[in-house]
C-alpha cells in the first residue's frame, strides 16, 4: 500500500508529548478502555452474583435483606413457588426455539452461500437481498410480519386463500403456527450474516479437491459431506456457537410478535427475566438475577460442550 | 469443454433457485411498501394487488405532520446515541489494540487474553446488575446509559488487533528511530492504515447500537430520549387499526439503515467476513 | 472510501451537534407553581386533554402552569417504578383504578385527605364504586375523572335490511346473529387479545361469578360461576358461529368499521374511532349479554399524587385548584370518549342530549373489579386463558380455570411473603 509515504510524516511529532515518560505509555493507551470495561463489565459481573443473594429493592437500599441462597432454590427446586414455574416453563420455551431454530440458521444460510460460490448472473445483487434484512430494528421486523402473517388481512394468509390452501391461520396465537412464525421471522432476518460468512469459507476450498472427488466418481452427496463439511469446519463451529447464542437470547420476536403467547407458550426466559426484575408494581430483581445467573451457566455448559463435540467429530 | 458445459449448467440452476427465493424474500418488504401508499380503507380491505387501486401520499404526510407522532424524534435520538458511541468506541478500541497489538509490555497477552475470555460470559448475567450502575450514576432515561457502557466491548479490538498486526515490524521500527512517540505512531500510522478495519468495527458498533432494543427498553422510559426500536415499537400501539400509516412509519425507520447500506455495502461483507474466519 | 469517511464524518458530527444542543427549560420566576403532570391518553382524547389544560394555564396565568407528558399506557407503571422512587415522577398522574391500591400499598402514592377537608369536593356527587376505589385502608388516594364501560355498537343499516333487532341476551345475540348470516360478512367478530379480558370480566359478573376473594387477596373465580363465563365465549366462537375464531386485536374494530360486521365490543374509548368511520351505527348495553345479572365492566381514570422528594403544601394546592377544574368540566371529557364520573355532570340535560353515551351503558349496572393491592396478581393470570378458550375449539374450561387459579393464588403467595 501506501506505506512509505506516511511514515516520512513521523518526525513532526509536537515535543510535548515526546516528553511522556515512557513506562505510561502502555497505560495511556489501554486504561481508557480498560476502567470503562471494569465499571461496565467486571464490576456488574460480581455485583450481579451479589444481587442474587438478596431480596433485592432497586431503589430503597433499606429494604434490601440477604437471604442467602433463597433465591436459587426458589428458582430450581421449590415446585409450588410461581419463580420456580416461571424459570422453568421459560427455559423449555427457550431451549424450543433454541432447537428449532438453530439447525434452520445454520443449514439454510449454507445452501444460499453454496449457490452464490457458484457465481451466477447478479450474484452480488442476491447477496444484497439476503443480508438486507439483518439492518433492520427487531421493531422494524415485527412491524414487517404482524402485517404480513395478520390473520384476515396479511399476504400470506390472503395467497393461501387465493390457492384454496388453508383459512385464516392465526399465525401469531396458535400453536404450533406461533413457533412457526417466530423461526420464520427469524431466519428472513439473521441468515445474512452466516450466509456472508459461509460464501467466504466455501471460495477458500481449493477446486483441486472437487476435481480429484470428481474423477473418483463422488456425487453431489458425497463431495457436500466428505469434502465441503470438512474444509470449512472452523467457520462452521463458529457460527454454530454463535447462533446458539444468540437464538438463547432471543427476546424481541416473542415479545412484540406474540407477546408470549398463546397460553405463555412462547414466553421465553428472557422475557421472565425482564418481567421480573422490572415490570409489573412488585419487581424482584434478586430472583431475576438468580435467573440470569442460572440462563448464563447453562449457555457457557452449552457452548463448551459444542465445542468438545464438534471438535471431537472431525477427529 | 465438458467440464466448462457443466459449470454453466450449474451457474444456471444456481441462477433460478436464487430468483425465486429471493421473490419471497423481498415479499414481505414490498407488501410493507405497497400498504404504506395504500389508502386506510384499500389496505383492510383484503386484496391481494401489490399496486394501490387508488394510490395516495395520505399515510406519509400523515406521518410528518401529527403531532403525536415522534418517529422523527426517535431517529434523531438514534443518531445521537448510535454516532456519539460509534466515534467514542473506535477511538477507545483503536487505542487498546495499540496497545495489545504494537506496544510491547509485561503481561500484555495475558491481559488480552484474560479480556477476550469475558466475551464467552453471556450478556444476560449483566443486565440487572448494570441496572443498578446506572441507578447510582443517575444515567436512567439520559443517552449517557445508551453511550458509554457498550464501549467496554472487546470484540472490536479483538479486530484492530488482528489487523494490526499484519502491519510490518520494519514499519514501525523505523518510525522509533526516527525518535517517534507511541502516540505519533499510533496517529500517523496506525490510523490511517487501519483505516478499512476502522470503517468496518465502526459500521457494526454503529449498527449494533441503532438496533438495539432490550437495553433501550430498560433503561430509557421518557419518550424525549427515546430511541427509534423502543419507539416504534410503542407506535404500534397507538396505531392499531392504521395500517397503512403504520407501514409508512416502518418504511421511513428504513430508509437511513439503507442509505448506510447503500454507501457502504463492501465494507458489511468484508467485516462479516473478517470476523468469520479469524478463528 | 473517501466519500464513506465523509459521510461517516458528517453523521458523528450532526451527533455530537446535536448532543451539545440539548434543550434547557429555565424555570420562569418564583411567583407562577409549575405543576408537572402525566396522562396516558395517545388518542383523540389525549388531544382534549392538552386543550383543557390550555384553558386552565389560560386562566391561572401568572399563577399555576400544568406542564404535562404523555405516557402510552403500556408503559406507564414502569416509567412510575423507575421514576418515582428516584424523586423523578410528576406532581400529579393519571391512574387506572384497578392499580391506585397497589400503589398506595407500596408508599409510591401521597393521599388527598387533608387537601380534601377544607374543599367542594362531595363523595355524594360521585358514582359510589368508583369513589371508594380510591380508597385504601381508610385514606384517599385518587380523585376519579371518568368511567369507561364497554358497550355494544350495532351497524343500522344492516340490522335494519335483515330487519333484526339489537339483542340483549346470548340467546337473542345467537339468534340475531342466524338472521343476518346473509347480510353481512361478520355478525359479532371477537378479538382472542385485547380487550377480550374485560368482556370475561363482565360475563363473571352477569353469571354471578366473583373476581377475587372477600379479603381481596386471593383468586375466586374458579366457580361454576367462572365456568359459566368463561364457557360462554367458547360457545359463541365454535358452536355457535357468531364470530370467526382468531380474530386479532383491533381486527374486530377493523371489521366493524368497514361494515362488514353487523356488531362490534369495545370500550366507550372508540366511540370517535367509530364516528370516524362513516359507519351509520347506534350503541346499546351489554349488560346481559352473556349471563343474566345486568353487570358492565368499566375501568375508571382517576388523578393520583405520587411521591415526591418532598411534600411542597403549595403544589398540593394548586393541584387540587386543577383537578377542580378538569373534573367539573368533564363534560368536554365526555365529548372526547369517556364517561364522566361525576354525577352531576352525568345527570345533566348536556350530557343526557349526547348522541351515543347515554344509550351505551346503564350507569347503575357498571361493577367494578375489586381493585386491591393484590388484584393484578390474582385476576390478571385469567387473561391468556380467555384466550386459550376463544381460539381452541375443544378447549378444556375447567383445566383453563385450574391453570389460572393456581398462578393467581402461586403470585399473590409470593406478594404477601407466604
Amino acid at each position: 500500500m501506501r506505506l512509505n509515504l506516511k511514515a516520512s510524516n513521523v518526525s513532526t511529532t509536537p515535543s510535548a508529548i515526546k516528553e511522556l515518560p515512557k513506562r505510561f505509555e502502555p497505560a495511556l493507551f489501554i486504561l481508557p478502555h480498560l476502567i470503562i470495561f471494569s465499571v461496565f463489565f467486571i464490576f456488574p459481573f460480581f455485583y450481579g452474583l451479589v444481587i442474587s443473594l438478596y431480596d433485592w429493592h432497586h431503589f430503597f437500599p433499606e429494604q434490601r435483606t440477604f437471604i442467602g441462597l433463597a433465591n436459587y432454590r426458589r428458582i430450581l427446586f421449590e415446585t409450588d413457588h410461581i419463580y420456580y414455574e416461571y424459570f422453568w416453563r421459560g427455559l423449555r420455551n427457550t431451549l424450543t426455539f433454541v432447537a428449532l431454530s438453530v439447525p434452520l440458521l445454520v443449514a439454510f444460510p449454507l445452501f444460499i452461500a453454496s449457490l452464490i460460490n457458484t457465481e451466477p448472473r447478479g450474484y452480488k445483487l442476491f447477496r444484497a437481498i439476503f443480508y438486507l434484512p439483518s439492518l433492520f430494528s427487531i421493531a422494524t421486523l415485527v412491524l414487517i410480519w404482524r402485517w404480513v402473517l395478520n390473520t384476515n388481512l396479511g399476504v400470506l394468509n390472503l395467497t393461501l386463500a387465493h390457492l384454496g390452501v388453508g383459512t385464516n391461520i392465526a399465525w401469531l396465537s396458535s400453536q404450533p403456527f406461533a413457533w412457526i412464525s417466530l423461526v420464520m421471522m427469524t431466519v428472513w432476518w439473521t441468515i445474512g450474516g452466516n450466509m456472508i460468512i459461509f460464501t467466504a469459507a466455501l471460495k477458500d476450498v481449493p477446486d483441486m479437491l472437487y476435481e480429484s472427488a470428481d474423477i473418483d466418481g463422488a456425487n453431489l452427496f458425497q463431495k457436500f459431506f466428505r469434502i465441503t463439511l470438512p474444509s470449512i469446519r472452523n467457520q462452521l463451529v463458529y457460527i454454530f456457537i454463535m447462533t446458539t447464542l444468540a437464538s438463547f437470547n432471543v427476546f424481541g420476536q416473542p415479545q412484540l410478535a406474540t407477546g408470549g403467547g398463546p397460553q405463555q407458550t412462547t414466553t421465553v426466559l428472557m422475557m421472565y427475566i425482564r418481567n421480573i426484575a422490572f415490570g409489573g408494581g412488585r419487581p424482584r430483581p434478586g430472583i431475576a438475577t438468580a435467573m440470569a445467573v442460572c440462563m448464563g451457566i447453562i449457555m457457557i455448559i452449552i457452548s463448551i460442550a459444542q465445542t468438545r463435540i464438534i471438535k471431537r467429530m472431525g477427529d | 469443454m465438458a467440464l466448462k458445459k457443466i459449470e454453466q449448467r450449474k451457474k444456471r440452476i444456481s441462477f433460478w433457485i436464487l430468483v425465486s427465493i429471493s421473490v419471497v424474500w423481498v415479499m414481505p418488504v414490498i407488501w410493507v411498501i405497497s400498504t404504506s401508499f395504500k389508502s386506510e380503507m384499500e389496505a383492510v380491505s383484503g386484496g391481494l394487488n401489490l399496486i394501490p387501486r387508488d394510490f395516495t401520499l395520505a399515510s406519509y404526510r400523515f406521518i410528518f405532520t401529527d403531532q403525536n407522532n415522534n418517529i422523527f424524534r426517535y431517529i434523531r435520538n438514534s443518531f445521537i446515541a448510535a454516532g456519539t458511541h460509534t466515534g467514542l468506541y473506535l477511538l477507545v478500541a483503536s487505542l487498546a489494540a495499540y496497545g495489545y497489538g504494537i506496544l510491547q509490555f509485561k503481561g500484555r497477552d495475558r491481559i488480552f487474553w484474560l479480556l477476550l475470555s469475558t466475551m464467552m460470559i453471556p450478556a444476560v448475567m449483566n443486565l440487572i446488575p448494570l441496572y443498578a450502575v446506572m441507578i447510582r450514576f443517575e444515567w436512567l432515561n439520559r443517552l449517557t446509559a445508551l453511550i458509554v457502557p457498550g464501549l467496554g466491548g472487546v470484540f472490536g479490538i479483538f479486530l484492530l488487533r488482528q489487523f494490526n498486526l499484519t502491519i510490518p515490524k520494519d514499519l514501525i521500527e523505523s518510525a522509533k528511530i526516527d525518535g517517534a512517540s507511541h502516540l505519533s505512531i499510533y496517529l500517523r500510522i496506525i490510523l490511517p492504515l487501519t483505516k478499512p478495519a476502522l470503517i468496518v468495527v465502526g459500521l457494526f458498533s454503529f449498527m449494533g447500537n441503532w438496533n438495539d432494543y432490550l437495553w433501550p427498553l430498560i433503561v430509557i422510559n421518557d419518550d424525549a430520549v427515546r430511541t427509534l426500536p423502543v419507539g416504534l415499537a410503542i407506535m404500534q400501539g397507538n396505531y392499531t387499526i392504521f395500517y397503512s400509516r403504520l407501514m409508512a412509519a416502518t418504511v421511513v425507520s428504513i430508509i437511513p439503515v439503507l442509505a448506510l447500506f447503500m454507501a457502504s455495502q463492501r465494507f458489511f461483507i468484508k467485516g462479516i467476513t473478517m470476523t468469520g474466519i479469524k478463528q | 472510501m473517501k466519500k464513506l469517511m465523509m459521510s461517516l464524518m458528517l453523521v458523528l458530527s450532526i451527533a455530537l451537534l446535536a448532543a451539545c444542543s440539548g434543550d434547557d427549560n429555565g424555570n420562569g420566576d418564583g411567583q407562577v407553581t409549575a405543576i408537572t403532570f402525566w396522562n396516558i391518553f395517545t388518542g383523540p382524547d389525549g388531544q382534549e386533554m392538552v386543550a383543557m389544560i390550555n384553558d386552565f394555564n389560560a386562566q391561572h396565568e401568572g399563577e399555576i402552569r400544568v406542564l404535562t407528558q404523555t405516557i402510552p399506557s403500556a408503559d406507564f407503571y414502569e416509567v412510575m417504578n423507575t421514576a418515582v422512587p428516584q424523586g423523578q415522577g410528576p406532581d400529579v398522574a393519571i391512574m387506572h383504578l384497578d392499580n391506585i391500591q397497589r400503589y398506595a400499598s407500596l408508599a409510591m402514592l401521597y393521599d388527598f385527605d387533608d387537601l380534601l377537608s377544607g374543599s367542594d369536593f362531595d363523595a355524594a356527587d360521585y358514582i359510589p364504586a368508583v369513589w371508594n376505589a380510591g380508597l385504601f385502608e381508610g385514606r384517599r388516594y385518587g380523585i376519579p375523572l371518568d368511567v369507561h364501560p364497554i358497550g355494544l355498537f350495532y351497524n343500522i343499516d344492516v340490522l335494519e335490511a335483515a330487519n333484526v333487532e339489537v339483542p340483549t341476551t346470548t340467546e337473542e345475540l345467537i339468534a340475531a346473529c342466524e338472521a343476518l348470516q346473509t347480510h353481512v360478512i361478520h355478525c359479532l367478530p371477537l378479538s382472542s387479545m385485547w380487550p377480550s379480558q374485560t368482556l370475561f370480566t363482565a360475563s363473571l359478573f352477569q353469571n354471578d361469578g366473583v373476581d377475587l376473594d372477600e379479603n381481596g387477596e386471593y383468586p375466586a373465580f374458579n366457580t361454576p360461576e367462572g365456568y359459566a363465563a368463561l364457557k360462554v365465549f367458547n360457545d359463541l366462537i365454535f358452536t355457535h358461529g357468531v364470530s370467526i375464531p382468531n380474530v386479532g386485536v383491533d381486527e374486530d374494530l377493523a371489521f366493524f368499521r368497514q361494515g362488514n360486521a353487523a356488531f362490534h365490543i369495545n370500550g366507550i374509548w372508540m366511540l370517535n374511532g367509530i364516528i370516524e368511520s362513516g359507519v351509520n351505527f347506534g350503541t346499546a348495553p351489554i349488560a346481559q349479554l352473556f349471563g343474566d345479572t345486568p353487570a358492565t365492566w368499566a375501568g375508571s381514570h382517576q388523578f393520583v399524587m405520587p411521591r415526591g422528594r418532598s411534600v411542597d403544601a403549595e403544589k398540593q394546592a394548586a393541584i387540587l385548584t386543577f383537578v377542580e377544574f378538569i373534573t367539573n368540566n368533564s363534560l368536554r371529557w365526555a365529548n372526547a370518549g369517556q364517561i364522566p364520573a361525576n354525577l352531576r355532570v352525568l345527570e345533566s340535560a348536556e350530557f343526557q342530549a349526547l348522541p351515543y353515551h347515554s344509550t351505551f351503558v346503564d350507569v347503575s349496572t357498571i361493577q367494578f373489579v375489586n381493585a386491591s393491592p393484590y388484584f393484578d396478581d390474582a385476576f390478571t393470570p385469567i387473561y391468556s386463558r380467555v384466550t386459550a378458550a376463544m381460539t381452541t375449539p375443544s378447549a378444556d374450561i375447567q383445566a383453563l380455570l385450574d391453570a389460572a387459579e393456581l398462578e393467581g393464588i402461586q403470585r399473590v403467595d409470593d406478594a404477601l411473603g407466604n
